[in-house]
């Protein structure tokens, strides 16, 4: 065995670039695996260990405000364990010359979502400053001993920087519904004792916050509607929690793509394992005859093959394992901007040692299964095995003389070669069609969510500015303000969806007007006389058209009936909508929450009006929702830089395998006659023809992988709906076609090397 | 015709310098069938190499009708084995995939537009036409040699160059293959015939000796046999 091992290592050196491939494919599937792995469960035990640590409420409910016997009550519910009651304020203050938004909130009993300070004194009473959250006081350029004046009801409040702090039902904190990514700079939140709300803000104890600590959210939700009735506005659960949501998806969106992309390059490791250890054995065939004469046993050739897949596989796999913390903590990296999270820190399981170890086994059986051609073969059989003319096949495309006719006999060759070995060609289909799925997915998933954006802020919602309004604004002022902006109302409530409806989701009611142009899957406006309902709520709550569901929102103790009128095919938000009429058919009172208007300036004066507690533009939506985007750029670029290199690697270890098959042949061609150009001209047009016919099945193919990858980023936000452009499909195209003929640039220097002699001599 | 003068052939191996060719001289006529004869290692494969415009020699010249071989370019050899050379080979060198006809008409085609017509008339002549559909793995050991020689004179080459052609083969097909050879000579063709084998002599107008890298003796043969006249053993 030592000297088959001694063999075995120069067959490897000697035929590297055909085994570089499988130690690629090895390498990047447990390298995805293990380097995404570091960071989704990393991410997950950080939040794990900050939830727990923190006591993390398992709902929060949000109400007009209750009394301590309110209160009271809600704790001695029998699915209640603990509850935190908190007075949450909108406050805005300038700094760095604009204005900033900061929700304070006084910090309850910490018994149940915890904050974490990370620089100052820790939450007490006591204190009678404001602990400002992190990254808003870190952007905005504040610290500890700072100062910070807020208005309340247009009073300022003066407060000292008690310290900074992070809140675990925050860990994503947009600050705003209207905005789907943080905006860390625009948007913060700040903790006060009990006694600054009181002394400073002149504000009792509202008790609109409650964290609680319960063992069924549904029953709690019930018996809680029962008790404050119209005080409800939402209950927000941990699933439906934004600030908290967002982080669970994120780990769980990377973890899906950790997956995905590794069973992908683990299926190519085999294809390649088993092309190149197939090509090994038909060229070592009398070499292996030898050996058999000798007296070694298939067994033992057997396994010495399996040593390939096991010293190929095995390297890949254990510096996929060695890198992938570099991947680990570049992913991590990048999803620092978004969350705040106390610890960073990457986390590994003991599967991808597993996954090492399946890629080593899969290898090793690979080969095996590739070596079986030479099993039971007698050495005098293996010897003529490798000294007969291999046999050539008609093909197909012969029975239809007036195309075959017509095609160079050089290539005749290579289409009758190709197809009569079904296992190379399809491994350089694979390998176009792997690699332009992957690219098309780079950009075609960067395209999708881009679309969402430009759909959701350009096309659905086409005002120009929102004004959001303060709860107790009177119906005259609300259309007085109306009338001065030729806007139109909107109102958004929360509401349980029953049945099936998990938790409260967004209710809007739109008064007639054009700002907001949802459509159905029928492209039907939203009419009178039902309700719509977004499709991914729709997927997730299974509704369909012209079902009966009921609705319980907000400020209300009502239950309304309505069928569903149709589903709404929007992306973000995954929310209801119905109209002003239908609400009030309902009995309901339409109570404008925000006015859309088609004016891009606002009058001062009415910005300073207490009613508008915010103006959003649709352009600071679109670009907020674009960062989000832009924080996954690196993953994107992830998959298309591996989809390059799948696509090279996989045709050059394609072109590899059938120059050095082919090698005698072209040395022949060019005694004949035959000039290098025409040789490479060969070579050319097979890699076009594999090219072309891989991009036929690529382009649908990669289409629909990016259709089932795009659901991975969904979330109970939003839902992302395949999108490619033209101009992408189009460089996604140019790159696997460029990719694919850069592998015969790399051919023409093997084919300056070619050794016409040696092809005057016998096969070895 | 072709003319080698003090041809040397050296290699380089490691420190150890061998020398293949040493100060070879001969000519090549055209209407004649040229044996070189040798042993195994004396510098005859080496020989064929150089004047197929395979290989470069170290030193000395090689001229095909007064031009000079041994100074061209990567281009000019190309062109001089198409134009030129016609190649036989020992293990036949077909092209698997192709058929007996395709294999053929691939080097027609590089000189003559109708090929078709020359490639059956080459398979003709070999006695194969009726195999041109069949792939090589489908012919004997012999035919596939007929095959070969329709391949190197489909291309009317001036200098049909064959290596140990009837090396793999038995003596009533090497009869049949020398023959094809004898006949292929023509006032514009030369025949080289390269071999180990002694009995072949007969058949040449001018046997080459090699013997060591260097040439022996150089017997030309007024009245060479018919292939049938030879006592093959």
């Amino acid at each position: 065995m030592r000297f088959l091992l001694k063999k075995l290592v120069r067959t490897v050196f000697k035929n590297w670039t055909q085994f570089f491939s499988v130690f690629l494919m090895a390498f990047l599937s447990v390298l995805f695996y293990t380097g995404l792995e570091g960071t989704w469960n990393g991410m997950k035990q950080n939040i794990n260990h900050y939830t727990t640590r923190t006591h993390l409420a398992t709902t929060t409910l949000q109400s007009t405000g209750l009394s301590e016997n309110e209160v009271k009550q809600i704790k001695n519910l029998p699915d209640v364990s603990k509850i935190s009651a908190q007075t949450e304020i909108n406050t805005t203050t300038h700094l760095k010359g604009s204005k900033r938004y900061l929700a304070v909130s006084t910090p309850g009993t910490q018994q149940l979502s915890k904050t974490l300070q990370t620089n100052g004194q820790r939450i007490n009473t006591k204190v009678s400053g404001i602990y400002l959250n992190e990254k808003f006081a870190q952007t905005n350029g504040l610290h500890k001993n700072s100062t910070v004046t807020v208005k309340f009801n247009n009073q300022p409040v003066k407060l000292k920087v008690a310290g900074l702090v992070n809140s675990p039902d925050k860990m994503y904190y947009t600050g705003s519904n209207d905005f789907i990514s943080p905006q860390n700079q625009n948007y913060g939140y700040g903790f006060i004792s009990d006694k600054t709300l009181m002394n400073k803000f002149k504000l009792p104890l509202l008790n609109n916050v409650i964290e609680i600590k319960d063992s069924n959210n549904q029953q709690v939700e019930k018996q809680i509607r029962k008790l404050i009735g119209k005080k409800y506005i939402a209950l927000q659960t941990q699933k439906s929690n934004v600030g908290i949501a967002t982080a669970v998806d994120r780990v769980g969106q990377i973890r899906n793509i950790s997956i995905l992309f590794s069973i992908i390059f683990i299926l190519l490791a085999v294809l390649a394992m088993y092309t190149t250890i197939r090509k090994i054995i038909d060229q070592q065939q009398r070499d292996m005859a030898t050996l058999q004469s000798l007296g070694y046993s298939n067994v033992i050739l057997s396994l010495y093959y399996s040593m390939y897949g096991l010293l190929v596989g095995g390297i890949g796999a254990l510096v996929g394992l060695a890198v992938a913390p570099l991947l680990s903590n570049f992913v991590m990296a990048s999803q620092k901007p978004m969350f705040s999270l106390p610890s960073w820190k990457i986390a590994y399981t003991v599967v991808p040692l597993y996954v090492a170890l399946g890629v080593i086994i899969i290898c090793v059986l690979s080969a095996l299964f590739a070596a079986q051609v030479n099993h039971g073969l007698t050495p005098a059989q293996a010897f003529r095995k490798g000294s007969t003319a291999k046999h050539g096949k008609r093909v197909l495309l012969e029975r239809f003389p007036a195309i075959w006719n017509k095609i160079p006999f050089g290539n005749r060759w290579s289409i009758r070669d190709n197809l009569g070995n079904k296992v190379q060609m399809l491994m350089g289909l694979i390998g176009v069609i792997g690699g332009l799925a992957l690219v098309m997915t780079g950009f075609g998933t960067k395209n999708s969510m881009d679309n969402q954006v430009d759909q959701t802020y350009g096309h659905e919602y086409v005002y120009a500015k929102k004004m959001n309004l303060s709860n107790n604004t009177s119906q005259s002022e609300i259309n007085r303000i109306t009338k001065q902006v030729h806007g139109e109302k909107i109102e958004s409530v929360y509401s349980s969806l029953q049945p099936k409806g998990e938790f409260d989701r967004p209710l809007t009611i739109l008064d007639s007007g054009s700002k907001i142009k949802l459509k159905t899957e029928n492209q039907q406006k939203i009419k009178n006389g039902g309700v719509y309902v977004a499709e991914g709520i729709a997927k997730t709550a299974h509704i369909k058209k012209n079902q009966t569901i009921r609705l319980q929102p907000s400020f209300s103790d009502k239950t309304i009936k309505l069928k569903v009128k149709g589903i709404i095919k929007s992306s973000a938000p995954q929310g209801i909508y119905m109209t002003k009429k239908t609400w009030q058919d309902q009995g309901m009172t339409f109570k404008p929450t925000a006015i859309l208007t088609s004016r891009h300036q606002i009058p001062q004066k009415i910005k300073n009006n207490l009613a508008v507690t915010q103006v959003v533009s649709l352009k600071e939506q679109k670009s907020n929702a674009k960062e989000m985007v832009n924080n996954l750029s690196s993953i994107f670029l992830m998959i298309q830089v591996f989809g390059i290199l799948l696509t090279i690697v996989i045709l050059y270890n394609l072109g590899s395998l059938s120059f050095t098959e082919r090698s005698r042949s072209y040395a022949t061609l060019e005694i004949l006659g035959f000039s290098r150009n025409q040789i490479r001209n060969l070579t050319i047009i097979e890699n076009l023809t594999i090219t072309s016919l891989g991009w036929l099945i690529g382009v649908p193919f990669g289409y629909w992988f990016l259709s089932r990858y795009v659901t991975t980023f969904n979330t109970s936000q939003i839902i992302y709906y395949p999108f490619i452009s033209t101009i992408s499909i189009a460089l996604a195209s140019i790159i696997v076609v460029a990719a694919a003929l850069s592998t015969v640039g790399m051919m023409g220097s093997r084919l300056k090397k070619l050794d016409m002699i040696a092809s005057t001599k016998g096969v070895e | 015709m072709l003319s080698l003068k003090h041809v040397s052939k050296s290699y380089q191996n490691g420190s150890e310098v061998t020398h293949a060719l040493n100060d070879v001289s001969f000519d090549i006529e055209s209407n004649q069938v040229t044996v070189i004869l040798g042993p195994s290692g004396s510098g005859k494969s080496t020989t064929l190499n150089i004047l197929g415009g395979m290989d470069r020699p170290t030193s000395g010249t090689v001229t095909y009708n007064n031009n000079f071989i041994n100074t061209e370019s990567d281009k000019q050899l190309t062109d001089y084995r198409k134009e030129i050379v016609g190649f036989v080979f020992q293990f036949y060198n077909l092209i698997s995939n192709l058929t007996v006809f395709e294999n053929v008409a691939i080097s027609a085609q590089l000189e003559n537009k109708k090929y078709r017509n020359i490639t059956e008339k080459y398979l003709q002549k070999v006695g194969l036409l009726k195999r041109k559909n069949n792939f090589p793995d489908q012919l004997s050991g012999g035919e596939m040699q007929r095959v070969s020689i329709a391949r190197a004179l489909a291309k009317s080459p001036k200098v049909l160059l064959c290596d140990e052609p009837t090396g793999a083969l038995d003596t009533e097909t090497s009869k049949r293959v020398f023959e094809i050879l004898k006949k292929s000579k023509s006032k514009d063709t030369a025949v080289v015939i390269v071999t180990h084998n002694p009995l072949v002599a007969p058949i040449a107008d001018r046997v080459i000796h090699i013997k060591d890298g260097r040439v022996d003796k150089i017997i030309d043969n007024p009245s060479p046999l018919e292939v049938e006249e030879v006592d093959w053993g």
